[in-house]
């Protein structure tokens, strides 16, 4: 098959870029025997240690293995400094902008962004207004996700900063990496990644209210049937704090307690997997179950924090997106590190035209659609699906953006016949409290299917170990 | 810990003490069926294999379904059915959610035990598995749940999650145990009868064996096999793992380790007290049948109880 | 006017309570319109003020000891002031929000059919003109009828019922503004003069370039008078209602309610 057309993370100009330069060698002295036996090791592992996600239908749920690739993508120092700075970036201008359209609203005064487009958005939440959050900080987490297309040119695809998921996979993944490969650990100077969790308790600790000194954090999940509920229990695990379904916590003259066995316990902090429309019956939806009666009220009198805030998808609103390096020159007054993808917003009649009359190159995202769906990739669709997508704009512009086929980076994966290129991006979790910070890595997600450019676990995506390699110098163990 | 969670984990840790008791009640079926049944005056194969679906309320639920009773039938609907919620396999089930719903409070061990347990018996089909098979199937189960006793003291945190399981692994102890007993055929004396003698000697082994008390009373009684002995035994003896005064004690250790005043500590006192004080000759002269099932009142008492204690913050 | 106000409201449960927690919009608004002399909520074994996104007072009450009833008791005096139905936009919400749409207010074909006419009315006669229009023409539409309609009944189903209470009116005129592209807002309050379950009131607000928040009552075929006494703003009832609430236990419930708004001397 042709490799030339995309920039590959292992072989560029018929050489292995230095970063693969020794695993390249080891993969190509490795039979493909030995890697399909790891490749089955790396599977039962995961099932047993029930990394699994849920997928609903018949039989009542069935728990499936999201694809693991055992070749890992590998990213040199020198370009994990530009992603690093630049998600870092990136997260403290969403941050900065929630705080003000929650607040101030000074970029919607500015005219820099039509004040209709946050203020008429279904993810802008009036019930925040006014309300100081610790810190300022509303996406505590936040998942960016990149795609590069050559060897220096990163792109941001998409922000994520309501409950971003996926963490549990980039700690899995090293896990698995590391019981399998223990030799290639010792040649490569691997940046760890496993003191993830305890950053992320440090944040949740640093935006406790205000008075609390020792604050009792506890992370709300939907329940086991929660296709990321792995992840959740995982997570409490690794922080040794509580995993609570909303039915454990209730709200007492203001404040939130969890039912434990000796009586209500007090909780400060909420980490919580759930969407907002589900977090409080008496503020959002009535019929939620999943929620707490009565958080909105503690939240805004300042006793507990939610983890993210609620609201915070105004920021990751693909709408929104289009905006995002005038929003880093507004409020950071810096030129944006990495890039945006130039986007169509088809609610404008001249991008609407253009759009229509390009179908077939460009990738149309449903604004308010995540995971995959909703979306055409033009150059992959039939000219029947084309057709079908052009009726759903033309039927609803507001509802789409469009952007350009981006030239994904592949990156070598192992498949049925062995050792092939598949298209890949990569989530770097960011963690704003006291600092804003990531760990080395991230989650590199791979569109298993040949040629497929989707990426999404529910579109049949997999994932790979993702190394980031430390500088000569300074090596830091934790 | 939550409420919540500490039922999960009582439940969990109930769950496979079930599926043991009912794999071990299988075993001692079976080889009850193997030692007795062409025996002289023997029960039959029918009615040895009807003492599992009538210990565990499925009679007719089964016969519904099944129609008739052998031991492939009744291996069958106990072993893997997934309808059946008494099965070894539904009760897994059951447990490993358990598990799954307090994941983040259990060590790796416990739960990679309990889900590669669940994983090697999820796709199984009775209709799959060779006759031949099935003992080693059984004897793979048993090891399974010494693993997970082995894993959860081995590994976890001496706090209230072990409290829990803990409570939660004697109640089903003593009540099985209790059942089992309560299950027994009455019975006069043997008297001279030789073919009798042997009968309640290989249906005394069987109970024994599906106890896992054989040895205890070996080593106890310097007598041959009498179920005035094995009763006796069973209930009073503490130094044995499944009698009910050793399960009662350990209810009442870890109750009192969670709270000294709890309700459900006070109700499993007095049960321990009396197991301390009566003696079985009295208790058999107006039926052991009616103190064995007032004795599974008594804990089901106590589990409603420490529900209320413990799980059901308002 | 000086208004004396006084509102009971006793829930009397089937079955006893373990907990409940309710949020109560039951205090009046810092408004130009309206200037609170007393005010005394009481009854919940808890309460505790807070301020919601759109700045409305709300008491968190909670009860927490097992309970058969629930009393709220308000009662106060208030000084309003008739601005002729307009409000500035002292309170900081800004209107574009309110063209959002809510579960209660979404537009159906059969009020989007409704109102459009009203479209032409505002580009040839302006907003005033066409908010009054559809004021009017709403009020002929739809009966004022109890026991058609609940709290929660959508726009859209009250429309096609053709019957419906002050909520309804509010809410199908909060979409019909939609239509025609004015942010409108739903208002919950006390209506003096009224009595029973009618001194409970609600009705909306539409935004107008240049003037404000200007009131519309449907129901009532007017403007808000200095009669009105203003609780709660919001998009629709479920953000401003009264009252809202859940419990743990407690079976069914009847509702008592008794209202008095009264005219009083200074």
């Amino acid at each position: 098959m042709s490799e030339t057309a995309f920039f590959d993370e292992m072989h560029s100009g018929g050489g292995v870029r230095a970063p693969y330069d020794r695993y390249a060698a080891w993969l190509h002295s490795t039979p493909v025997e030995t890697l399909k036996q790891r490749h089955d090791q790396a599977n039962s592992l995961f099932r047993t240690v029930g990394i699994t996600f849920n997928v609903y239908g018949e039989d009542g749920g069935v728990e499936r293995l999201i694809p693991f690739d055992i070749v890992p993508r590998i990213i040199s120092a020198e370009e994990w400094d530009i992603v690093e700075r630049g998600v870092i970036q990136r997260v403290d201008a969403l941050n900065a902008f929630l705080h003000d359209v929650y607040n101030d609203q000074e970029i919607l005064r500015s005219g820099r962004i039509p004040p209709e487009l946050v203020l008429t958005n279904d993810a802008f939440r009036p019930e925040m207004l006014g309300l100081r959050l610790p810190r300022s900080v509303y996406a505590h987490v936040a998942g960016i996700d990149i795609v590069r297309i050559d060897a220096k040119t990163f792109y941001v695809l998409e922000d994520n900063a309501r409950t971003p998921s996926g963490v549990s996979y980039m700690l899995e993944n090293r896990q698995a990496m590391m019981r399998l490969f223990p030799d290639l650990f010792a040649a490569y100077p691997v940046a760890p990644v496993s003191h993830y969790p305890e950053l992320l308790l440090d944040t949740l600790r640093a935006v406790a209210p205000k008075e609390v000194e020792d604050p009792t954090v506890v992370l709300l999940t939907p329940g086991q049937y929660n296709s990321a509920y792995f992840e959740h229990a995982f997570l409490a695990q690794e922080m040794g704090i509580e995993l609570v379904e909303g039915q454990d916590l209730f709200v007492d003259d203001g404040d939130v307690f969890m039912r434990t066995t000796r009586g209500p316990k007090r909780v400060h902090v909420i980490y919580r997997r759930i969407d907002d429309d589900f977090l409080d019956p008496l503020t959002f939806r009535r019929d939620s179950t999943l929620g707490v009666a009565g958080l909105m009220a503690a939240c805004r009198l300042g006793r507990v924090t939610v983890c993210n805030a609620v609201g915070g998808g105004i920021a990751d609103d693909k709408a929104i997106y289009a905006y995002m390096p005038e929003i880093i020159r507004f409020y950071l007054g810096q030129e944006p590190i990495l890039k945006n993808v130039p986007t169509y917003t088809l609610r404008r009649k001249k991008d609407l035209d253009y759009t229509l009359a390009h179908l077939p190159e460009l990738v149309v995202k449903e604004v308010h659609g995540s995971g995959g769906y909703g979306m055409l990739v033009g150059p992959a669709a039939s000219k029947a699906e084309i057709e079908a997508f052009r009726a759903k704009i033309v039927a609803a512009p507001d509802g789409f953006i469009a952007q350009p086929t981006l030239a994904l980076s592949t990156c070598p994966t192992f498949v049925e016949d062995g050792i092939a290129p598949r298209h890949v991006d990569l989530r770097p979790f960011v963690l704003s409290g006291q600092k804003t910070t990531v760990v080395p890595g991230g989650l590199t997600r791979v569109a298993m299917r040949q040629g497929s450019l989707v990426v999404n676990s529910s579109q049949g995506g997999g994932t790979k170990d993702t190394w980031v390699l430390e500088k000569p110098h300074a090596r830091p163990r934790r | 810990m939550l409420g919540r969670a500490a039922d999960n984990v009582f439940w969990m840790a109930r769950h496979v003490e079930r599926v043991e008791s009912t794999v071990r009640l299988l075993r001692a079926t079976g080889l009850n069926a193997l030692l007795t049944s062409s025996a002289e005056g023997g029960e039959g194969d029918e009615a040895i294999w009807s003492r599992p679906l009538l210990l565990t309320g499925r009679m007719d639920d089964f016969m519904a379904r099944y129609e008739q009773i052998s031991s492939g039938r009744v291996l069958a609907y106990m072993l893997l059915d997934r309808e059946n919620p008494a099965s070894v396999k539904s009760v897994l089930a059951c447990a490993r959610e358990n598990a799954r719903a307090t994941r983040h409070l259990l060590t790796n061990e416990i739960w990679e035990c309990l889900n590669q347990t669940w994983l090697a018996i999820k796709d199984l089909h009775f209709t799959t598995v060779q006759r031949t098979a099935i003992d080693d199937r059984l004897e793979w189960l048993t090891e399974r749940c010494f693993m997970f006793r082995g894993a959860l003291f081995g590994s976890m945190r001496r706090d209230e999650s072990l409290s829990f399981a803990n409570i939660g692994m004697y109640l089903e102890r003593g009540d099985h145990t209790a059942r089992l007993l309560a299950g027994q055929p009455e019975r006069g004396g043997a008297g001279d009868d030789a073919a009798a003698k042997m009968r309640e000697y290989y249906e005394g082994m069987a109970l024994l064996k599906a106890l896992g008390s054989y040895r205890a009373y070996r080593e106890t009684f310097a007598s041959n096999l009498d179920f005035g002995r094995i009763a006796e035994l069973l209930i009073l003896n503490a130094t044995v793992p499944r009698s009910l005064r050793g399960c009662i004690d350990e209810v009442v250790n870890s109750l009192r380790a969670l709270n000294p005043t709890a309700d459900s500590l006070k109700t499993a006192h007095e049960l321990q007290y009396r197991l301390q004080t009566v003696q079985i000759g009295l208790v058999r002269r107006v039926g052991l049948r009616a103190f064995l099932l007032d004795f599974c009142q008594e804990l089901d008492e106590i589990s409603t109880q420490i529900q209320r204690d413990f799980m059901m913050v308002q | 006017m000086r208004l004396q106000i006084s509102h009971e409201t006793v829930y009397s449960l089937t079955q006893a309570a373990s907990r409940s927690i309710q949020y109560l919009r039951l205090t009046p608004r810092v408004d130009r319109c309206q200037r609170t002399e007393s005010w005394v909520i009481e009854g919940p074994e808890r309460l505790r003020p807070w301020t919601d996104g759109y700045g409305n007072t709300v008491h968190v009450a909670s009860e927490s000891t097992t309970h058969d009833s629930l009393v709220i008791r308000v009662s106060g005096v208030v000084t309003t002031r008739d601005t002729a139905g307009v409000l500035p936009l002292d309170d900081g919400l800004p209107p574009d929000m309110f063209l959002r749409e809510t579960p209660l207010t979404a537009v159906s074909a059969e009020i989007a059919g409704f109102a459009r006419p009203f479209a032409d009315t505002r580009a040839a006669e302006g907003d005033i003109a066409a908010l009054h229009a559809l004021m009017t023409a709403q009020a002929d539409a739809i009966a004022f009828e109890a026991g058609h309609t609940s709290v929660f009944t959508p726009a859209a189903s009250a429309f096609s019922t053709g019957k419906g209470v002050c909520q309804d009116h509010a809410h199908i005129f909060i979409a019909a503004c939609r239509v025609i592209g004015l942010p409108c807002r739903y208002v919950s309050g006390y209506l003096a003069f009224g009595s029973g379950d009618v001194a409970t009131h609600a009705w909306a607000e539409a935004f107008v370039a240049d003037l404000g928040w200007v009131s519309f009552d449907p129901a009532n075929r007017q403007s808000a008078t200095d009669a009105y006494v203003r609780l709660a703003v919001g998009p629709d009832y479920a953000a401003a209602a009264p009252v809202i609430g859940v419990r743990t236990g407690g079976g069914g419930e009847e509702v008592s309610v008794a209202v008095q708004v009264e005219q009083v001397q200074s």
